[in-house]
């Protein structure tokens, strides 16, 4: 994976590392990394269903008995 | 107190789901020793279920602590907000924060299997694994090396619900599915490294939809159908003993189940009452062509046909009232045509079910069925009621939740959200539910 950088002042750091004690993020890295992803997934379309999966659903859906 | 100067908790959850697994086979399965693992829960009550009553309307609830108003999600097909188009509700239509998503912010790890409406998997803090509607598992997972441990145990994302009619093979390939996904959950939660767990098992459902007669009544199947439930049994069993000591577990269903005796579509009684004028559609997926001054939705959902929701609308805003209470006398007064007896237990309007921000795409009347029809709608030219190939059907007042944890009993579907983010040590927010952990 390549990475790029990302630069926040200091003093910010410091005061974030002091609040992951016994949390499960392994930094600030770590963090942010997480907050970024959280915030960005609501943009990013991630597997749909193609016309031919919704069929099927559609399918397995009927065979349930929750759609005719 | 701040984002993350929380209780300096290690605190951990496990939530096993049992999808559709009613109170009183719990009950039965304890006393007659076929779940004898669950005698060893400090807590054991029924819970209720939200309506409709199914699957894609409680686990969502269920996870994120909403009602329906919340979520917006009201079954396996929805409404669009504009035009005639229907759709199927995934992951990205569920409003609210999921469980994981909110333990994920406090920094604490979730590994998520087989939820229902996770697809398309988000990524969360953890590892999360999309359930049913998934249409393979690789689109079920967001790590490729995840889909190929699955894949290498013969993890299957749902059983085969075509095989229905072919019982033998079908009860093996639900056998096959369930064998396959208990591996594969006790393979990942060995591996650790998580505050919440919280995985569903399907197979209990669609055993219970296809032979629930073989349950009820002593079939051909009887032992087959326990079988799944000792694997299950022992499957709570060996997690429980896997869990780091200070894990506490939870066994939930998201509603129950009962014998079916008829299937009654609602839109075919809308028909013979004149609600409904034309119930063809133009095409699958969609209300074009659909006429009249209401529909329905299954199951047991009824909309006002309102010309402000779709091009294909007829009913005036200033009429809705009227034609609503109409419906809601008509679908209460239904009967069996053979033997007279009452079919519906109550009808809901909207505003008595339903609190939230996504109200207004919910159904304006739900209808809670008597136990034993269950409630269908088809487009087509079907009858009034019909015997289809299902014995089962679901139910609102019997699901069940148990614990390791002491809480308190008349639990509703949503209550697991705070219950949990509770036992996690956490706060559970703003949400419909409230937290059962006993007070001391």
């Amino acid at each position: 994976m390549e990475y790029t950088t990302v630069s926040i002042p200091r003093e910010l750091a410091e005061r974030v590392e002091d609040t992951l004690e016994d949390t499960s993020f392994t930094g600030v890295s770590d963090l942010v990394k997480f907050l970024l992803r959280s915030l960005t997934a609501s943009y990013e379309e991630r597997g749909r269903l193609t016309e031919a999966e919704m069929m099927e659903v559609a399918e397995r859906l009927r065979d349930l008995g929750y759609l005719e | 107190m701040g984002l993350l100067d929380r209780v300096r908790s290690r605190k951990r959850v496990a939530v096993i789901g049992i999808d559709g697994v009613p109170y009183g086979l719990v009950e039965r399965g304890t006393e007659e020793g076929w779940m004898e693992n669950l005698l060893a829960m400090r807590s054991s009550d029924r819970m209720r279920a939200a309506l409709p009553v199914v699957s894609s309307v409680c686990w969502p609830c269920a996870t994120t602590g909403l009602n329906p108003g919340g979520t917006g999600v009201y079954g396996f097909q929805e409404r669009t907000d504009d035009g005639d188009g229907l759709h199927v509700p995934l992951s990205t239509d569920v409003h609210g924060e999921r469980l994981w998503d909110a333990a994920g912010r406090e920094g604490r790890s979730s590994l998520v299997l087989n939820v229902p409406v996770t697809f398309p998997p988000g990524e969360t803090r953890g590892t999360l694994v999309s359930g049913f509607l998934s249409p393979d598992v690789d689109s079920a997972c967001t790590s490729s090396a995840t889909a190929e441990r699955l894949k290498k145990l013969d993890y299957r994302v749902d059983a085969d619900v075509s095989l229905h009619g072919e019982r033998d093979r079908f009860m093996k390939n639900i056998h096959e599915t369930l064998d396959a996904r208990l591996r594969a959950f006790k393979n990942l939660i060995g591996d650790g490294g998580w505050h919440l767990f919280f995985g569903v098992v399907m197979e209990t459902d669609r055993l219970n939809h296809f032979y629930w007669r073989d349950y009820a009544e002593e079939g051909e199947y009887l032992e087959d159908f326990l079988d799944v439930y000792r694997k299950v049994d022992s499957f709570i069993g060996e997690v429980e003993s896997l869990l780091p000591e200070d894990t506490e577990l939870v066994v939930m269903s998201d509603h129950g189940f009962t014998s079916v005796e008829r299937e009654v579509d609602v839109n075919a009684w809308l028909e013979s009452e004149g609600f409904l004028e034309n119930r063809s559609r133009e095409e699958d997926n969609s209300l074009r062509g659909v006429s009249g001054s209401a529909y329905s939705l299954t199951p047991g959902r009824v909309y006002v046909d309102l010309k402000s929701r779709r091009p294909g609308g007829s009913v005036d805003g200033e009429d809705y009232l009227d034609v609503r209470s109409d419906l809601a006398e008509f679908i209460e007064g239904l009967e069996d045509p053979e033997t007279g007896e009452s079919v519906i237990d109550s009808v809901h309007t909207r505003e008595e079910l339903y609190e939230g921000p996504r109200v207004e795409s919910g159904p304006d009347l739900v209808a809670h069925p008597v136990d034993g029809y269950d409630l269908k709608a088809s487009f087509g030219e079907g009858p009034l009621t019909s015997e289809g190939p299902r014995t089962g059907m679901h139910t609102l007042d019997d699901a069940s939740l148990l614990s390791t944890a002491e809480l308190d009993g008349g639990a509703e579907v949503w209550d697991v959200f705070p219950t949990v983010m509770e036992l996690l040590g956490l706060r559970p927010g703003d949400v419909y539910g409230t937290s059962l952990v006993r007070q001391v």
